[in-house]
């Protein structure tokens, strides 16, 4: 009887034990983007007052690490073009003629989105999950940054059980410093089987009252050179749309 | 009415704009046939002059004053034009300035080139093209086949050579993950490419490019033809998420270099030398910037060989006959930016103080560690208005009489400069 029991006891205890973080991960990233495609974004940098600033990016992606992003507005920054290969990363500035090294921290549109977040590769290549946990509507899932020259230490993921998209991202300093959150809201259905937020809002509480918005539009699959990704390409980058 | 301020709010968050349920319209965005961009500039510039310093005699001969004022515009538009694989490339500059000498006007293409892109492997160029080779900020001592950089504004568009250039590039999956090459000429006649070097020549260069074990590297070598024979490598590598190293290394071999003599005549003598730059760029959590990098040139002046010259313009200034000879001198090397053997560069830039979103204050230095001169240029750079840019920045030249910033013209000088670009 006492054996019985353990054993149905066992078996209750069965679908926690066999929630898969590092699989729920994969679908979300693949829910997200397909691995590699093609998309417009706006960002726009909104102030406390009101006022706001605009970029808009045309970005290719390639594979689980392969990314580059051409700018096409203001007019100030068009044609500027950065790209990463892994923890690798570079912008190319057409005044100045030749792609300069940058690193993830930094931010080449200013406001709370910084390159990581402009050059984001699938969360399973720069992320091992920690623990995974069940609430009522979402997955909650804790990541730990696989490298040191990922951008952010740890993220607190919640994850909708239906559709398996992300709806919050908290990340973390390796001090445990929130840099910022992110809130994944409007899904729409691109097309090609692709349907996800549209727009991602970011609010930091190291720049209280500002809000930071990405936008996308015109989503789809694409496969593209290995060639498109290396330095050399980037001051044609504007010949891929 | 007691419901007011409810409404009001509800009116209110009803009237925020509703950013989730915005989408924007791309065809805008989708690439055409013609495409252009540019900027017009503006850059009213006050001077406070150094009197008695080398330069002041050789730009202020037989003058008094103590304040230069100077405006200056500019405008550049930049384009492409395609068709299929084909492509038309052009950057047209033009400027306008107005000082204390009088005025003067200037029009040029800085690019204008074809270009063939077979397949995104392999491209053909031909026609005049700025390269910007090499990784270092202020200095790059590899870049064989452009004009010299100016470190004190490096990022703005210079003027090319005439060439034709071909790229091939492959991508591996491994260490090695990209592997280009690129071949140059640069052909010289009396009307192409006269200031590159003696007509008559094709100057071919080549350079090879490797993404290995997550660093950039360049191999690249330019023969001897207009200009001597030249070799060398440079490297980049990021060795965190907030941190990045570079360098660059060359030698020159045989090449001619103007040297006043003792007895203040102007020779050519022939020597071979390297040059290298060690830099990095580092992130602070606080998002403050600092890029430092060292400098040693190998062909430039030592401290003494700068005092000869010093030396000379001085003397020229009451001795006539020596006007010519100072004149040349500087005109031929010990006048240019950078002319002297070792340089350290600091610059340390704020992202955005006091949650001020755009506003990037920056101090720059440069630093002649022989002399013990520096250049101090203080800038402040906001970006906020909708195609606008607007810096102000300030420079104080400092350093003892016969040391390189000391010598300066220019004591110090404030600029303002509003972009706007459309």
């Amino acid at each position: 009887m006492k054996t019985l029991l353990l054993l149905l006891c066992a078996v209750a205890a069965l679908p926690a034990a066999a929630l898969d973080g590092t699989k729920i991960l994969e679908k979300v990233d693949r829910n997200l983007e397909p691995e590699s495609y093609a998309s417009y974004r706006k960002l726009i940098n909104i102030e406390p007052d009101g006022s706001s600033k605009e970029f808009v990016l045309y970005t290719v992606k390639k594979g689980r690490d392969k990314i580059l992003s051409l700018f096409l507005d203001p007019p100030s920054e068009r044609d500027r073009a950065t790209l990463r290969l892994g923890d690798n990363m570079w912008l190319y500035i057409p005044n100045v003629g030749k792609p300069v090294r940058i690193t993830s921290l930094q931010s080449v549109t200013g406001g709370i989105f910084n390159n990581a977040d402009i050059l984001r590769l699938d969360y399973t290549a720069e992320y091992n999950v920690t623990s995974a946990s069940e609430e009522q509507e979402n997955y909650h899932l804790s990541l730990k940054a696989n490298s040191g020259s990922v951008a952010y230490d740890r993220l607190e993921m919640q994850v909708d059980k239906k559709t398996l998209l992300p709806t919050v991202i908290e990340c973390y300093a390796s001090s445990g410093l929130l840099i910022k959150t992110l809130h994944f809201k409007d899904i729409k259905d691109f097309g090609g089987g692709i349907k996800r937020p549209a727009t991602v809002e970011t609010d930091s509480p190291l720049y209280k009252g500002y809000k930071s918005v990405m936008l996308y539009s015109g989503l789809k699959a694409r496969e593209l050179p290995d060639e498109v990704f290396t330095l050399g390409y980037l001051p044609r980058a504007k010949e891929l749309r | 009415m007691r419901h007011t301020p409810v409404a009001a709010l509800l009116v209110l968050v009803a009237a925020l704009p509703a950013w989730g349920d915005e989408s924007f319209d791309i065809s805008k965005y989708e690439k055409k046939a013609f495409e252009y961009k540019g900027y017009l500039e503006l850059k009213p510039e006050e001077q406070f002059l150094n009197q008695g310093a080398t330069g002041y005699l050789l730009q202020f001969p037989n003058d008094n004053r103590t304040t230069a004022d100077r405006w200056s515009t500019a405008a550049e538009l930049s384009g492409v034009l395609r068709h299929q694989a084909l492509s038309f490339n052009f950057t047209a500059h033009g400027s306008y300035l107005k000082d204390v000498n009088g005025s003067e006007g200037d029009a040029r293409f800085f690019e204008a080139y074809g270009r063939w892109q077979a397949d995104p492997r392999s491209s053909i160029d031909i026609g005049k093209r700025s390269l910007g080779w090499g990784k270092g900020y202020a200095w790059n001592p590899v870049a064989f086949l452009d004009r010299p950089k100016d470190p004190v504004d490096p990022e703005l568009s210079r003027e090319g050579f005439v060439m034709a250039d071909a790229e091939w590039t492959r991508s591996f999956s491994g260490p090695l993950r990209t592997l280009a090459l690129m071949p140059v000429v640069v052909p010289t006649t009396a009307d192409l490419n006269p200031d590159f070097g003696t007509a008559g020549h094709i100057n071919p260069a080549v350079k090879l490019y490797g993404l290995a074990f997550d660093t950039d590297v360049d191999l690249i070598y330019a023969a001897k033809d207009s200009r001597p024979s030249r070799f060398g490598a440079d490297f980049s590598r990021n060795l965190g998420s907030n941190l990045e190293i570079h360098g660059e290394w060359a030698h020159t071999v045989d090449a001619p270099r103007a040297l006043i003599t003792p007895s203040n005549t102007l020779a050519m003598e022939t020597l071979s030398y390297t040059s290298y730059l060690l830099g990095l760029r580092y992130l602070t959590e606080r998002e403050t910037t600092f890029i430092a990098e060292y400098y040693h040139n190998g062909a430039g002046y030592t401290e003494s060989e700068m005092q000869r010259f010093f030396t000379l313009v001085h003397d020229a200034a009451s001795t006539p006959a020596l006007v010519d000879i100072a004149t040349r001198a500087a005109a031929q090397g010990y006048n240019s930016p950078s002319a002297m053997r070792d340089y350290g560069y600091l610059r340390v830039s704020q992202n955005e103080p006091f949650d001020i979103l755009y506003f990037t204050p920056a101090v720059t230095l440069f630093v002649n560690p022989h002399d013990h001169s520096y250049a101090l240029i203080p800038e402040a750079i906001y970006t906020g208005v909708t195609n606008f840019e607007f810096r102000l920045r300030f420079q104080l030249n400092h350093g003892g009489a016969a040391t390189e910033y000391g010598e300066k013209a220019v004591r110090s000088r404030i600029e303002l400069r509003v972009r706007y670009f459309f």
